[in-house]
């Protein structure tokens, strides 16, 4: 299978960064566009929502206004979800999803509007008393701007696990990075994919150890300055909680996105040790005699997989199809581009109707007869699940509620095997 | 576990590469740093369309007489597995068309002048022979102007080109791109829209005439539309091409992309800048292993071609191959497929599809054949020819 | 009647000039408005301070000329500022005599602190060493010429494009009349002076006068890139020389120039070479340079007059307004050489008062405080609800219908097709629209003549983006548009 001959080698990379003289990352190709359109083709809000000019007009075609000093927003611009399916698309490297944040940070909003979404753009500070946003009377949400979806969220329990296998960890010990929605909402998905995590034999730390954000909603709204200091607070304390770990392991696409991809380009941070997906984790660390029992449990019922947006743009798709598969579920993959959900974006009362269309129609694409949905990340898996009436988790609560059911109660794996 | 074959590339000839692989049952990675070019072209598939000076009706007699270029040798018989294997996968997919024609379908270019294509997406205009038509236009689509296509087409074939112009609808404003056309027609105000302006006005076309749209007619839901059309008035009802953003391209785009995953194929993101021994480098540094690397950049727009300002080409995946400077590939370990490849010039001789198809097929045989490897299951219904030779 | 041979900025401002004190006028132009020079600089707006030290003249007259245009055509003015930036490399000794030829010519001069110019040009390298701040600014010249023509026709002159000069009659050694042959045919017209503005081709008009002049040719190529990269003018404070100038142009930067000897004033086309000793040069000043996205590469020729050349074998830019009659040529017949765009109302008056002397007429009326009737700039009524023709440039269909002539007559006064995509996705819709008015087969004929420039402009910088942006346009041409030539 080897090539005989031995001589590759690894080719110079064409660079996608251009370091400015002092160290600073800076913007490539924010004139590369070719005006193919690729970008309008592949926006999931240019078809839900007719006023939106779309990643082209709003990106490239902005900015060059702006360069030429016209530093006015267009119209609805805020409309865009920061799903980033458009920069992806793009064959030129335009950092066209960048640009049209870089547009957001100049609308003037009023006062209630940045009162909440100075809120909003700090999860971790929402992560530290989940339970507030419950306490106040929607009346205050609606004054503040919120949508009703805001005060649907429900705070999911961590569920119980052996703690026999806690003490197994002989292949060292691992960080799961534990993002602000799971922090607050879902400590469901942080206790399953820590038990997994055990029982294939890591240690598990959790890591930040306090609550920090790494900047996604702060960008998604327009504000990168501000994230861009939330993600050096989120680097130091990563710095400081993870420095000896393997590695980190990711439950929601965005931050995992934003970590590996938007941090060393455009927010001018790195994380201290190597992140990956907790899908990628799965397929490749996880040992064989585990996939063996779950394939051997008790017959699944099928389950659809949405890859968020982020999770396409950062990874790509089919990790999730790899798991049922490895796990012997049949699984078929949701035909949709973005639910709508996008962080806080659904939360914001002026883009529920937009969140609700595209949620709709990531609803009505749910095969029939699906018994789950595996959602790589939290607040995409709340949104979907109120559209589609479909319980929809994260992919490690599913494999963990597979494992409990093929290993008939707790158990590790040395144990059975 | 043995990794997957890497398919570099997003475009037609990488989708169908990675189809190919799927349906031979071996594991395959579509890795690709953009969306690929699907979204340019209304997806119809060139055989061969020009000879220098004039369209071509027959493309396989260019084929049996052809020199020169890298697919000469390629037999009849080659040539037909292999649209029949194209069009077996599309029909998989779900992306119906026009049955494999014995000489070029005459079609019309979005700019409303004869063209030839030979699979051709059932929403496009295609029939054996040139006919009179009825152009259709709508106030304030800017690239597809009924009344001019016409005059171009009647003066092109000599033949009679009605025009029926309908207004612009509803809330329409001057940024609509044609994705913002085909959104609200296949909204339900836009189908009733577009069925009572079409009957309202209809009366002053000949009655045999075709019906041709412009390329704006629904994203998911077109033949729904233009078969609605055809109740409603007794008449055929197609679409013609109009530039990008593409409506066919997409629509297929998004059926194929979706048949790939439901087939077990990996789409993964990110620039690769290199290849090794045992796959690829990408994201600068990271490496991702394969057991074989189909490079399918395309070139040009997917990304994997880079010109340098002394015009020699930068050191990226597709030029190491198609700059011939390197002994890269040399042990067929890494094969190329896309239509710009050396000695071909798609453009002008309107063959990119016989291109795309024919170095797909050849990469995937080629590859199947180095790594030993059989088909781990048929093709499915009906069979794959080129895959199935094995 | 004065006949005025030349559409450029010296042409238009002669017959401008000369219509003010109801001089008849006739402005003949070979190809389109500003097709020579005048439509191929690099639109700065000298402040003067580039020829400080070796031209003074120059200096002096630009820096007046600078101050008047701002008032007579504030809507083609962009007063940016400009910098002239020095390199460790560059020597420190001419600074101060380029500080003195400033100080002389009246010219404000502004030490700008190094840390603040790079704050407000992030472009600039690390290897500045000082940095001075001169009131240079933009000139659209498009619009300045526009406007001027539009000026002419209101005062009762005429402007014939695509018309040329075959023949220069006379009766008793003074000039009578022209032949001239155009788009209406040849026809003759009598007048009794000709003004030759014809810039490059001043050498080949002066010939019918039977007093041949002698100018010196030389080709500049000029880069443009996709995008506003310095918010202001940037020279190189060094002796004049090949790539020392950038200016932000709407929303491009042009870069330039380069100083090629030529033989012919047909001689048009930037060449490989050029754009690559250019992409050298910018690397000095502009580190990022290799990365920004080019558009094209384009050359214009500069008539230098002979007459200047200095010892040291500077060509001045200073201009000459030769009496052909004086030197034993015909009488009434003159030729205006040499200068610059920014100087072409000086160029233009002095003319003028040559040919109103011959004349025996007085002057009435004075250019240096008469607005010029300025259309609102390209682009700036967008807000209509016609589709976007040109994306890019953001020029809409009612925008372009408002325009007269060709298509490429209409790139020119709107900016439609000059952008990033070149044209690529524009043309044909420009086209389709234009089929509506002139017919299908014309419009195409326009069609390929735009497309053909466009192409011209793209050869010499094939390279990184725009060499993809040259594949799709050859893509969506041939395979979306099907524009082949298909023979019968």
């Amino acid at each position: 299978m080897r090539a005989g001959s031995g001589s590759w080698k690894a080719i110079e990379p064409v660079r996608k960064t251009q370091v400015r003289e002092g160290g600073q990352a800076m913007w490539s190709d924010t004139d590369s566009c070719l005006k193919c359109s690729i970008c309008v083709a592949a926006c999931p809000v240019y078809r839900a929502d007719p006023e939106f000019l779309g990643p082209k007009a709003l990106g490239p075609d902005w900015y060059r206004l702006f360069q030429q000093g016209d530093t006015r927003p267009f119209a609805h611009v805020d409309d865009c979800t920061f799903c980033q399916l458009c920069e992806a698309a793009c064959p030129a490297g335009v950092p066209v999803a960048h640009l049209i944040a870089l547009q957001k940070s100049l609308v003037k909003r009023p006062f209630r509007m940045r009162v909440r979404d100075s809120v909003l753009t700090r999860p971790h500070w929402v992560a530290r008393v989940p339970g507030a946003l419950g306490l106040a009377p929607p009346a205050l949400g609606r004054a503040l701007g919120l949508s009703a979806s805001a005060w649907r969220v429900r705070r999911r329990r961590r569920p119980r696990f052996d703690p026999l296998a806690a003490a197994v960890s002989a292949r060292g010990t691992v960080g799961l990075f534990v993002d602000c929605f799971s922090r607050g909402y879902d400590r469901e998905a942080v206790g399953a994919a820590r038990a997994l995590l055990e029982v294939w034999g890591f240690g598990v730390r959790e890591v930040p150890g306090q609550s920090l954000c790494c900047g996604a909603a702060a960008y998604a709204s327009g504000r990168p300055a501000q994230a861009g200091s939330m993600a050096k607070q989120m680097a130091a304390g990563l710095a400081r909680d993870a420095q000896h770990l393997q590695w980190l392991v990711t439950l929601n696409a965005t931050c995992d996105g934003t970590l590996r991809d938007e941090w060393p380009r455009f927010l001018d941070a790195v994380p201290v040790v190597p992140v990956r997906a907790f899908d990628d984790v799965a397929a490749e660390e996880a040992p064989e005699a585990f996939w063996r029992r779950l394939r051997a449990g008790a017959p699944h019922p099928p389950v659809a997989l949405h890859t968020t947006c982020r999770g396409k743009v950062a990874r790509g798709e089919g990790g999730l199809s790899r798991l049922a598969a490895l796990a012997g579920i049949a699984a078929e993959p949701l035909d949709a581009a973005c639910c709508g959900a996008a962080g806080s974006y659904a939360f914001k009362r002026e883009h529920a109707a937009i969140a609700q269309k595209m949620g709709r129609k990531a609803g009505q694409a749910m095969p029939a007869g699906t018994g789950g949905l595996w959602v790589d990340s939290g607040t995409c898996a709340v949104h979907l699940e109120e559209m589609s009436g479909v319980r929809a988790r994260h992919p490690a609560v599913w494999l963990w509620e597979a494992w409990q059911q093929a290993a008939h109660g707790p158990a590790t794996l040395r144990e059975r095997e | 576990m043995t990794p997957p074959v890497l398919v570099i590339g997003r475009g037609p000839a990488g989708m169908l590469a990675a189809s190919l692989f799927c349906l031979a049952g071996v594991a395959v990675d579509l890795v690709a740093d953009g969306a690929g070019t699907l979204p340019l072209w209304s997806g119809a598939w060139h055989f061969r369309s020009y000879d220098g000076a004039r369209l071509l009706d027959d493309p396989w007699q260019w084929w049996a007489d052809a020199e020169g270029h890298p697919y000469a040798a390629w037999s009849s018989q080659q040539w037909r597995e292999g649209w029949q294997t194209l069009s077996q996968v599309w029909r998989l997919a779900g992306i119906p068309t026009h049955p494999l024609p014995s000489r070029n379908w005459w079609t019309v270019s979005a700019a409303g002048t004869p063209d030839r294509a030979f699979l051709v997406p059932a929403w496009q205009y295609a029939v054996p022979a040139a006919e009179p038509v009825c152009l259709v236009g709508f106030e304030g689509l800017a690239d597809s102007l009924a009344d001019v296509q016409a005059v171009r087409y009647s003066r092109r074939c000599n033949l009679r080109a009605e025009v029926l112009a309908l207004p612009s609808p509803p809330g329409w404003d001057g940024t609509w791109s044609t994705v913002r056309w085909a959104s609200y027609l296949e909204s339900e105000p836009g189908g009733a829209w577009l069925l009572e302006e079409l009957t309202r006005r209809l009366a002053g076309v000949s009655d045999e005439l075709p019906l041709l749209f412009p390329q704006v007619m629904g994203i998911r839901r077109v033949a729904d539309i233009l078969g609605a059309i055809t109740r409603s008035t007794g008449r055929r009802a197609y679409e013609v091409p109009a530039p990008p953003p593409a409506l066919g391209g997409i629509r297929i785009q998004e059926q194929w992309t979706r048949w790939l995953l439901r087939n077990g194929a990996r789409f993964r993101s990110g620039h690769v800048d290199g290849i090794t021994e045992d796959g690829v480098t990408w994201h600068h540094t990271q490496s991702l292993n394969g057991a074989a690397v189909v490079n399918a950049t395309g070139g040009v727009l997917g990304g994997g071609l880079a010109i340098r300002r002394d015009g020699s080409l930068w050191e990226t995946v597709a030029a190491r191959r198609l700059g011939g400077s390197s002994a890269l590939g040399q042990d067929g370990r890494v094969v190329t497929a896309g239509r710009q490849l050396p000695g071909c010039d798609p453009d002008r001789h309107g063959d990119g599809g016989a291109v795309n198809l024919a170095s797909a097929v050849e990469a995937v045989r080629g590859t199947l054949q180095r790594l030993g490897w059989q088909p781990a299951r048929s093709a499915g219904e009906g069979g794959v020819g080129i895959v199935e030779s094995h | 009647m004065v006949v005025v041979v030349g559409g450029g900025a010296t042409g238009l401002g002669v017959a401008w000039d000369l219509v003010q004190q109801g001089v008849p006028v006739t402005v003949v132009e070979q190809g389109d408005l500003g097709q020579g020079t005048s439509g191929r600089f690099h639109g700065l707006l000298h402040s003067g301070a580039r020829y400080a030290v070796e031209d003074p003249g120059t200096a002096r007259d630009c820096w007046t000329e600078n101050q008047i245009l701002r008032r007579i055509a504030p809507g083609a003015v962009e007063a940016t500022g400009g910098y002239f930036v020095a390199t460790a490399g560059d020597a420190e000794e001419y600074e101060e005599r380029w500080l003195l030829g400033c100080q002389t010519a009246g010219i404000p001069v502004r030490p700008v602190p190094v840390a603040e110019a790079r704050q407000r040009v992030p472009a600039l390298g690390g290897g500045v060493r000082r940095v001075y701040g001169v009131p240079d600014g933009v000139l659209e010249g498009f619009s300045l010429l526009l406007g001027l023509a539009k000026g002419i026709v209101a005062q009762g002159g005429a402007v014939w494009p695509r018309t040329r000069l075959t023949r220069v009659a006379s009766r008793a050694g003074s000039v009578s009349g022209v032949e001239l042959d155009g788009a209406g045919g040849r026809r003759t017209l009598a007048c009794s002076a000709v003004v030759n503005a014809a810039g490059p081709w001043a050498g080949e008009v002066s010939t019918r006068f039977e007093d041949p002049i002698a100018l010196r040719l030389a080709s500049g190529t000029m880069l443009v890139f996709a995008h506003r990269q310095v918010p202001l003018v940037i020279n190189r404070l060094a002796p004049p020389g090949d790539g020392d100038i950038l200016v932000p142009h709407r929303h491009v930067s042009i870069f330039g120039t380069t100083d090629v000897p030529v033989a012919h004033a047909g001689a048009l086309g930037a060449t490989v070479s050029e754009v690559q000793r250019l992409m050298e040069l910018g690397g000095e000043l502009y580190p990022g340079i290799e990365q920004w996205r080019v558009l094209r590469a384009f050359a214009g020729i500069r008539p230098l007059f002979d007459g200047g050349i200095s010892a040291e074998g500077w060509v001045s830019r200073e201009f000459a307004v030769i009496d052909h009659g004086r030197r034993g040529g015909m009488a009434g017949a003159f030729s205006v050489v040499g200068g610059k765009w920014t100087t072409y109302r000086k160029m233009a008056q002095e003319t003028a008062n040559a040919v109103m002397g011959y004349l025996g007429i007085r002057r009435t009326a004075d250019t240096a405080t008469l607005r010029v009737p300025l259309d609102p700039g390209p682009g700036s009524a967008d807000s209509d609800a016609t589709p976007l023709i040109c994306e890019c440039e953001r020029v809409s269909a009612a925008a372009l219908a408002r325009q007269n002539g060709s298509l490429s007559e209409r790139r020119v006064a709107t900016w439609f097709g000059m952008g990033p995509c070149q044209g690529t996705f524009c043309g044909d819709r420009a086209a389709q629209s234009r089929a509506r008015v002139v017919g299908v087969e014309a419009a195409e004929q326009e069609l390929a003549a735009f497309r053909a420039e466009r192409a011209k402009g793209m050869v010499a910088v094939r390279w990184g983006r725009n060499a993809q942006q040259e594949a799709l346009q050859q893509a969506i041409r041939w395979q979306t548009l099907g524009e082949r030539e298909e023979r019968p």
